[in-house]
């Protein structure tokens, strides 16, 4: 295994108490792997995705227990110069925002030339990395700010900074939400070229089912701070097991699916001050029963590498209200 | 709530019933000479000493606390004034209104206020009622800036058109509903600008173009204690530390309102 | 950029003309005539001064003449002569202008020197004890009345410990000085006013700047750095510091104008023959041409303090340069 989080826990500083933000979350990634993480905002996706370099801030929240074994290291253990050396060369990252993420005062070229471990070449090296995320016309424009260009462009530099140093793991937070349609699917492509071309392992973090369907292995459904079932792609896409999976999957608008549109999750994700008992998703659940209030359920295999994390799957779907497509 | 915030309120107070119950307080007219007593170091008769006319200097200070805030309420008040109106005017009405009041504001600070200040003094007789809206009719700008910042977005809220869609004339609408919804950022530079007022007040005085003697101010006393700088402590420290204190307070006080209704 | 100075010289020149009109009507306030008033404060004053101020000021022509006249001797910086001493006012001003200047651009330095440190380094360290005795002395610096603060300097480092002169820009003796001592006699007689000068903006930049900083902090682009595995001291100081620093070029621009506002207090408590103190003077005085010319002459200063923070502004910000383009 390449990256393994277990049973990660992290707590946010809200007001002057601790909110558990993430309530133990468990996720591997293998060598060349893609696999996604997918979850309303506010879940807890970001947080973990920053979690596996200690990025979150000190202010804002810390992680209280919990391993995340990087080439079998943990990463909670090393010291901040460790910490230093697998930034951006063996752990990189693409966020959602490209105008915000790239400071507005600095070159393109100097922001690229910081990150690169070797100093000499440096021209060349950029170059390189331009041509391979389509951006060879800026190559002779060492004097372009960031504002200078569209956010496809600052998303394509961002991604060229990720993958600049060869890394073991590039994490995508959301990387196209804040592109334009059209943008997206290109920045989409090029991200799926990358990954084939240089058999990048990556963690895919997003909201939106569709886009992780398309790239990812296999798949982590995170509600209100937990995975709440994981699987390989095609086993998630044909026989969905957690009800606010199926939720998720019935409200893709589609011309197969369009009746099921109205089937759409109904009411709001909880906030970490007042989650449920039990089952944090039965209040929003259309197959709840009692039982579902007493006690969090654990993640329990449907099949071999599929999990889900609720009491009333077999029933739900022997009993026909649902089935497997 | 901040300890700090508690501390300005606690100061803010304090002064304010000095000034209120100033003729309780004070154990001497403060007019009333003394030629046996003249610069006498505090002791128990004249807690806070005397000065060169053997005046008691605490019932000075108490007297003082009055001119100062007076001052400091008036002239914000006057400044409050024409900074809402000119502010939420230009916010409401935008366009050319909205550009000449704006041009209006960046060339009052142009002038480094103090001076403009000095200037028309220099024209009209220094007396407490022209010294109070000479510091309001300088200091209206920033107030005018949040206003009219507040107003732009506030405008465009659904229950201004509701207002509007209901037949509500604009004054209605200016005065019901945008400017006490704008007021938050507007009450912080309000709270802070008393404390420039007394401070500015203060300079006047001290010097000799503010508040005239024989009529105390914390200025003015601490302009004679310069003149027996050496020979009278006294006559130094307590007014000096009086307006820092106070401006202390009321800046602290600004802070506790900033970080409560604007976070 | 050069589209984008010349867009601000225009601006400018709409605010010279403002302040001329401000400058106009106060020079129209007073009750009655200024050479009544002259008359009345001053009683040196002769009918042929009186007769002079009158002509000087055109107050026997319609308003708008008196103001368009008023104009072109402002265009010439022609304020007129003095009431003191007959001597033309934009002289006199401009024998106190380098001094009081270079009191300021001391203080400037000083203040930049020392409070953004102080700033950053309050940010960088938010919450410790370190921040929280900064945000006192901060406090301190805001209500510390400036002519207070001179008078206890004064007290104990000039009168009591005679470590300082307290008085004036030059010694008794300066003359007999050599050039090596002219300089540090000069210099010494400038530490207190520069300190006093320099305090209170001291506490304004440092709390400017360490606003400023935390807000740079919680930027996305700081993720940014310290994902790419950058050093602390690079995130913070090459980073965040320069997005920090802009704001706070355009607040040093901002004060400008409260730092020539102030020279009246320092200077006349110190004796510094400068701008301040002439000012000071002419207004117990009521030496009327020289009021005007000062008034005139300071909003200029602020004028030229704004436009040098804007080009500043530009030259740091490569955003700016987009309007060249449009």
């Amino acid at each position: 295994m390449l990256l393994q989080i277990k049973n990660l826990k992290i707590n946010y500083k809200s007001d002057s108490r601790l909110l558990e933000v993430v309530r133990g979350v468990n996720l591997d990634i293998d060598k060349g792997e893609c696999v996604g993480l997918i979850g309303e905002s506010g879940c807890g996706k970001t947080t973990v995705g920053l979690s596996i370099t200690k990025l979150i801030p000190e202010r804002k929240g810390n992680i209280s227990s919990g391993e995340i074994l990087f080439e079998d290291k943990d990463i909670l253990k090393l010291n901040t110069e460790e910490l230093r050396n697998i930034r951006g060369r063996k752990i990189s990252y693409v966020f959602q925002e490209p105008f915000s993420s790239l400071n507005p005062v600095f070159t393109i070229y100097e922001q690229m030339r910081e990150l690169l471990k070797e100093k000499d070449n440096t021209g060349s090296q950029i170059a390189e990395i331009l041509k391979s995320v389509g951006l060879e016309k800026i190559i002779d424009r060492k004097n372009m700010y960031p504002h200078e260009l569209s956010g496809g462009m600052q998303q394509r530099v961002m991604i060229g900074m990720a993958i600049a140093s060869r890394p073991g793991l590039v994490v995508l937070d959301e990387p196209t939400t804040a592109l334009d349609v059209t943008v997206q699917r290109q920045i989409l492509d090029l991200i799926m070229e990358l990954k084939n071309k240089m058999n990048l392992s990556i963690l895919f973090i997003s909201h939106d089912l569709r886009i992780v369907f398309n790239i990812a292995d296999r798949v982590n459904i995170m509600y209100a701070g937990k995975i709440i079932e994981c699987g390989p792609k095609e086993r998630i896409i044909s026989a969905p097991s957690h009800p606010y999976t199926i939720g998720l999957i019935d409200s893709i608008p589609s011309f197969e699916h369009r009746k099921k549109l109205f089937n759409a999750i109904g009411g709001r994700a909880p906030l970490f001050s007042e989650l449920p008992n039990g089952c944090k998703f039965y209040p929003r659940c259309r197959f709840k029963i009692d039982r579902c209030a007493e006690k969090e359920p654990e993640l329990e295999d449907v099949s071999s590498g599929h999990a889900s994390r609720c009491i009333r799957i077999e029933d739900i779907k022997s009993n026909g209200i649902i089935k497997d497509r | 709530m901040n300890r700090l915030t508690v501390f300005g309120i606690f100061i803010v107070g304090f002064f304010i019933i000095i000034a209120i119950f100033a003729p309780m307080i004070a154990p001497y007219n403060p007019g009333q000479m003394d030629i046996e007593n003249i610069l006498t170091a505090p002791s128990g008769s004249h807690i806070f000493g005397t000065d060169s006319l053997g005046r008691d200097l605490f019932s000075r200070m108490v007297y003082g606390a009055r001119i100062s805030l007076m001052v400091g309420f008036i002239a914000v008040g006057i400044a409050a004034l024409i900074g809402i109106a000119l502010g939420a005017i230009a916010g409401y009405y935008g366009k050319w209104v909205d550009a000449i009041i704006m041009r209006f504001i960046d060339i009052m600070l142009c002038f480094p206020t103090f001076f403009l200040i000095l200037a028309v003094i220099a024209l009209l007789e220094p007396s407490i009622i022209n010294i109070m809206v000479i510091i309001g009719a300088t200091s209206w700008m920033g107030i005018a800036r949040l206003m009219r910042a507040e107003i732009l977005s506030l405008k465009e809220r659904d229950f201004i058109y509701a207002e509007r869609a209901i037949g509500a004339n604009d004054l209605r609408i200016i005065t019901r509903h945008l400017i006490p919804n704008a007021m938050a950022p507007v009450l912080v530079s309000i709270t802070l600008g008393i404390a420039g007022a007394i401070l500015v007040e203060s300079s006047l005085s001290f010097l000799g173009i503010g508040v005239q003697p024989p009529t105390p101010s914390w200025g003015n006393i601490l302009s004679e204690g310069k003149a027996v700088m050496g020979a009278g402590w006294w006559m130094m420290l307590f007014p000096g530390l009086a307006i820092f204190i106070t401006v202390l307070g009321y800046n602290l006080l600004g802070e506790g309102i900033r970080e409560k209704l604007l976070r | 950029m050069g589209k984008y100075i010349f867009n601000r010289i225009i601006g400018l020149v709409v605010l010279l003309l403002g302040i001329t009109i401000i400058t106009f009507i106060v020079i129209h306030i007073a009750p009655g005539k200024p050479t009544d008033l002259e008359a009345q404060f001053n009683p040196k004053v002769s009918m042929e001064a009186k007769e002079r101020i009158a002509h000087l000021y055109g107050l026997d022509k319609p308003l708008y003449i008196q103001y368009i006249e008023w104009l072109k001797r402002f265009s010439r910086f022609d304020f007129g002569v003095s009431f003191m001493d007959s001597r033309p006012v934009t002289q006199k001003i401009l024998e106190r202008i380098p001094i009081t200047l270079t009191i300021e651009l001391v203080s400037i330095i000083l203040i930049l020197l020392i409070g953004i440190p102080i700033g950053v380094t309050s940010a960088v360290k938010e919450g410790s004890s370190y921040d929280r005795f900064m945000t006192v002395f901060v406090f301190i610096g805001f209500a510390m009345p400036t002519f207070w603060l001179s008078l206890i300097l004064m007290d104990f480092i000039g009168v009591r410990w005679g470590v300082l002169p307290i008085s004036g820009i030059k010694s008794l003796e300066f003359e007999k000085f050599g050039n090596f001592d002219k300089v540090i006699d000069i210099s010494k007689h400038l530490v207190l006013p520069v300190l006093v000068s320099a305090f209170g903006g001291l506490a304004g930049i440092s709390r400017y700047m360490r606003s400023s900083m935390l807000h740079v902090l919680k930027q996305d682009y700081i993720r940014t750095a310290r994902a790419k595995g950058l050093a602390e001291k690079d995130v913070l100081y090459k980073h965040a510091l320069k997005n920090a620093f802009l704001p706070v070029v355009t607040i040093l621009g901002l004060s400008v104008p409260g730092l020539i506002g102030g020279s009246v207090i320092f200077e006349s408590i110190f004796s510094i023959p400068g701008m301040g103190r002439l000012f000071y003077e002419s207004v117990m005085a009521r030496d009327y041409p020289v009021i005007m010319g000062v008034l005139v002459i300071g909003a200029v200063l602020t004028l030229l303090g704004n436009l040098l923070a804007d080009i500043s502004y530009a030259a740091v910000d490569p955003r700016i340069k987009l309007e060249d383009n449009l």
